[in-house]
């Protein structure tokens, strides 16, 4: 009985209380002034540095040389200075210590994290990866062939064939088009001189950002961060700014068929930049339409109502040249003509119907308490500290997040569906795997972006 | 410059948890990690898919699904979106030994959440017409997760051939033909035979002091009784199984072949002291400072990446599991060879002492970051414990790795993974495009 008074006295509490805690910032972000931007915490004895080259990304890789920025960022930690491959990995595995390097389109991008007892040699193996890395021939080999081998491991996927797919498709003749993870050909095809070139045109303080967390002061991390990057060239500001992507001019629908009892399904609507004073009623849309698991319509409709596909999401992508809105999922090639119907019968209501208040309230109340839960790791802190510096954020916008959203309102929501629905239909839809019949979608047989 | 603190490795408690018990044998423990103001809070079931009886193969699985499907307070879909109207998250997963449910909320929304679940571990009602939409949605997640992915396809067959007549030779998922009959009825009985709280346990890691969490827990699934719940069957063992297999999976997307091979070896909760120089050899044998990397992709290349690791976390036995990719023009026999020569050295010639420091060193510094992340700890206990560790060990596993000797690696190889020996129980596995 007792619970049964519980769980009644439960449910007549609202369940739309506004979590965000607005007297004390989100995240204490401290903008040291030299260089470098900090999130001192004390939690426990780790340090964590994230940083980027801005532009620096696969999207430089010269043509007839992609995958050079991902072979670059796999190569950087086999061997630097007076470590060759195997020292420099027994120094960062015997001491705990997770470097990596990773190659976006757009930016050229690593991350450290080290116990503090080990911070002064997780400092230096990431000053020597940077300043002097030695790209031996064998190393470069076996970095080259386990790309090669992992691009044909993926060839067995069906979202990667669609994602292939679609790069073609949405993007054109961009240079976003070519495949940032590298073809086989011209992987194959990399030196270690490429290696080194790329390295010195892009890896200069011009180009960083950085962002450190944990268990030091701002003061404490200030030399460490000069001994670690002052060592980088000048290098020039006015980089170039790579032109925006031009968009098919008419909707195009592609299959690509390959062995599999599903379809791998992606649906791309170009969309809004995060510049755009329609932001944050961009991010309510989005959790409506696809982000919020089994409370947006995507799930609702196409998963709970109709048991069509497992999974199916909408995320916005931003990137420097182009921003999008896509949405993916997976099904049986039965079920894909009413899911495609589905999912454009919910934008055209998005369109045409203001979004309920509950629905809305929702949305934004999770959009709001959803912030603060994002911070729980050290990396997680000063990855955020350097998403900011990217984005041109100030140190303080996170706290303005609540409000901003807040102040979304339904018609918000319905003029942003207008602007990036204008078109029902989206711009690109690609199927790989299993093409259904009568299927209007034009037939590819070679998967671009990959020989 | 930072002042660099030079203290020994020594990790005392890993987590540093805080349990109790209820009246009605429900475990509930406590993490406590005042970083952000959040919670996760998750209940572990000692149920899973190698509890289902011959023939309802997926069954625990899809139960897991229809949790969502409502309690007659809470309505269907509902659960979900209240957790997300909070700001949090919220899941669920299935494997053989468990199921578990899991929400990360502001902590102020602690106790909805504890209302709500302890709420669905008695009252789930849900509609027949959805249960069986719902089953639509298995039977893709089955097509997404296995079907269309080869090498997943090659899993199952692994275990299947591996753990022959013992439970986990089935996939959890379901077989394909099973999962297409089960009905609601079964889940709810599943779910009536075994849901209490004798069968659970809560784990709750953040921003929270232990004290306020077992009185919630008191109030909440401390008022739940265990009916006439039974605890989960004895599974059958795996009896001896003469011949070696080797099992070949063609298929027309593959362009990469693969070389596997997975071991049955002991589980945690059955031999810990195992359990520990297993975790050891891994460290020494596995990743890529590790020997097989280096014999096989380094030192005198035939393989593109090589991996080998040890589960270990289970209430029955566990898997040992060896994944190479070899490169053009390498045959299997190569792989066998060069595989089993790296074993070979280590149980002829050992390891050497300062091996073995470095690598208790290195998991001894990795035990730090456990602790560093809101969902982990609760993750990685629960999942101990449920696998029938107890809590000494889930806090002092990394402490006791002290205690493995050299021999003992060298005694674990001989034993386990070398073809012919006592404990050698093996499925070689090769993945290879369709001839053209």
């Amino acid at each position: 009985m007792r619970f049964t008074t519980i769980i009644l006295g439960f449910l007549l509490m609202t369940v739309l209380a506004n979590s965000a805690q607005a007297q004390n910032r989100v995240l204490d972000i401290e903008d040291t002034g030299k260089g470098f931007w900090h999130v001192e915490d004390h939690t426990l004895p780790i340090i964590t540095i994230h940083f980027a080259f801005y532009g620096a990304g696969a999207v430089n890789d010269p043509a007839g040389k992609t995958g050079m920025a991902q072979i670059l960022s796999n190569t950087l930690d086999e061997g630097a200075g007076a470590r060759d491959a195997k020292a420099f990995q027994d120094a960062l595995q015997d001491h705990a210590i997770e470097l990596t390097f990773s190659s976006g389109r757009d930016h050229f991008t690593g991350k450290l994290k080290t116990l503090k007892r080990h911070a002064p040699l997780a400092f230096e193996l990431l000053h020597d990866a940077l300043t002097s890395p030695r790209f031996d021939d064998d190393a470069v080999t076996r970095m080259k062939q386990a790309n090669i081998m992992r691009i044909k491991s993926s060839l067995s996927k069906t979202d990667w064939q669609a994602s292939r797919l679609m790069n073609d498709v949405v993007f054109g003749d961009h240079p976003y088009a070519r495949n940032s993870g590298g073809t086989i050909s011209d992987i194959g095809s990399i030196t270690s001189a490429d290696l080194e070139s790329y390295r010195e045109t892009y890896f200069n303080k011009a180009r960083l950002r950085i962002a450190t967390a944990g268990d030091a002061t701002a003061d404490e991390m200030a030399p460490i961060v000069e001994q670690i990057f002052g060592d980088l060239a000048k290098g020039e500001g006015g980089y170039p700014v790579i032109v925006p992507v031009r968009y098919p001019e008419t909707p195009l629908k592609k299959a690509y068929a390959s062995d599999s009892p599903q379809s791998s399904v992606q649906m791309v609507w170009p969309a809004l930049p995060k510049n755009d004073p329609d932001y944050h009623a961009y991010r309510v849309l989005n959790h409506i339409l696809g982000a919020g698991g089994f409370s947006s319509f995507l799930m609702e409709e196409v998963r709970e109502k109709q048991g069509l596909t497992y999974g199916i999401y909408s995320q916005p992508v931003f990137m420097d040249a182009a921003d999008y809105l896509a949405v993916e999922s997976a099904a049986s090639p039965e079920n894909i003509q009413a899911m495609t119907k589905s999912v454009q019968d919910i934008v055209e209501s998005l369109k045409t119907t203001p979004v309920e208040a509950k629905r809305l309230a929702e949305a934004k109340s999770y959009l709001i308490g959803s912030l603060p839960l994002r911070f729980s790791s050290t990396l997680s802190l000063s990855g955020a500290a350097l998403r900011m510096q990217l984005d041109g954020r100030s140190i303080t916008s996170l706290d303005e997040w609540g409000d901003q959203i807040e102040a979304v309102t339904a018609n918000d929501v319905q003029r942003v569906a207008q602007r990036i629905f204008a078109s029902t239909q989206p711009i690109a839809t690609v199927i790989a795997g299993a093409v259904p019949d009568n299927a209007d979608f034009t037939t590819v047989t070679t998967l671009p972006g990959v020989e | 410059m930072l002042q660099t603190v030079t203290a020994a490795n020594a990790v005392d408690k890993i987590y540093n948890t805080k349990s109790i018990t209820l009246p009605n044998a429900m475990q509930v423990v406590v993490v406590e990690n005042h970083r952000t103001p959040a919670v996760t809070h998750m209940v572990w079931y000692k149920i899973g898919g190698a509890d289902e009886v011959m023939g309802h193969s997926g069954l625990a699985h899809y139960l897991e699904h229809l949790m969502f499907k409502g309690t007659g307070l809470v309505a269907a879909g509902d659960f979900s979106k209240k957790v997300k109207s909070w700001g949090g998250n919220d899941n669920a997963f299935t494997s053989w030994d468990f199921t578990a449910y899991f929400q990360t909320v502001p902590k102020d929304k602690l106790e909805s959440v504890m209302i709500m679940e302890s709420d669905r571990m008695k009252n789930l009602s849900f509609d027949d017409a959805e249960a069986l939409i719902e089953r639509d949605v298995v039977i893709q997640e089955r097509k997404q997760r296995t079907d269309s992915n080869p090498s997943a396809q090659l899993g199952e067959a692994m275990r299947a051939a591996l753990f022959v007549n013992h439970p986990y030779a089935r996939p959890i998922i379901g077989w394909d033909q099973e999962l297409q009959e089960l009905t609601p009825a079964a889940a709810r009985d599943f779910y009536k035979t075994y849901y209490a709280p004798k069968n659970a346990i809560l784990l709750v890691s953040g921003d929270v002091d232990a004290k306020d969490v077992f009185e919630l827990a008191a109030r909440t699934y401390g008022q739940i009784n265990n009916d006439g719940a039974k605890t989960r069957p004895d599974w059958p063992e795996v009896p001896t199984i003469y011949g070696q297999t080797t099992l070949t999976h063609t298929h027309p997307s593959v362009k990469q072949a693969m070389w596997r091979k997975l071991y049955r070896v002991p589980g945690m909760a059955k031999d810990y002291k195992q359990a520990l120089a297993f975790a050891l050899t891994d460290e020494l044998i596995g990743g890529n400072t590790g020997r097989l990397y280096q014999a096989l992709a380094v030192d005198d290349p035939i393989v593109s990446a090589a991996s080998f690791s040890y589960g270990g976390i289970a209430v029955d036995d566990s898997t040992v599991s060896i994944g190479v990719t070899p490169l053009d023009g390498v045959t299997w026999e190569q792989v066998d060879k060069a595989v089993d020569a790296v074993l070979q050295d280590v149980a002829d010639n050992g390891v050497t002492s300062e091996e073995l420091a470095k690598a208790v060193a290195r998991i001894q510094d990795e035990s730090v970051y456990e602790r560093d992340s809101l969902t982990g700890p609760a993750m990685m206990v629960g999942y101990q414990l449920v696998s029938g560790l107890s809590l000494e060990q889930v806090e002092g596993w990394a402490r006791d790795i002290e205690n493995v000797t050299p021999e003992d690696i060298q005694e674990t190889v001989r034993t386990y993974l070398l073809p012919g020996a006592a404990g050698y129980h093996a499925v070689t596995a090769h993945l290879l495009p369709q001839a053209e």
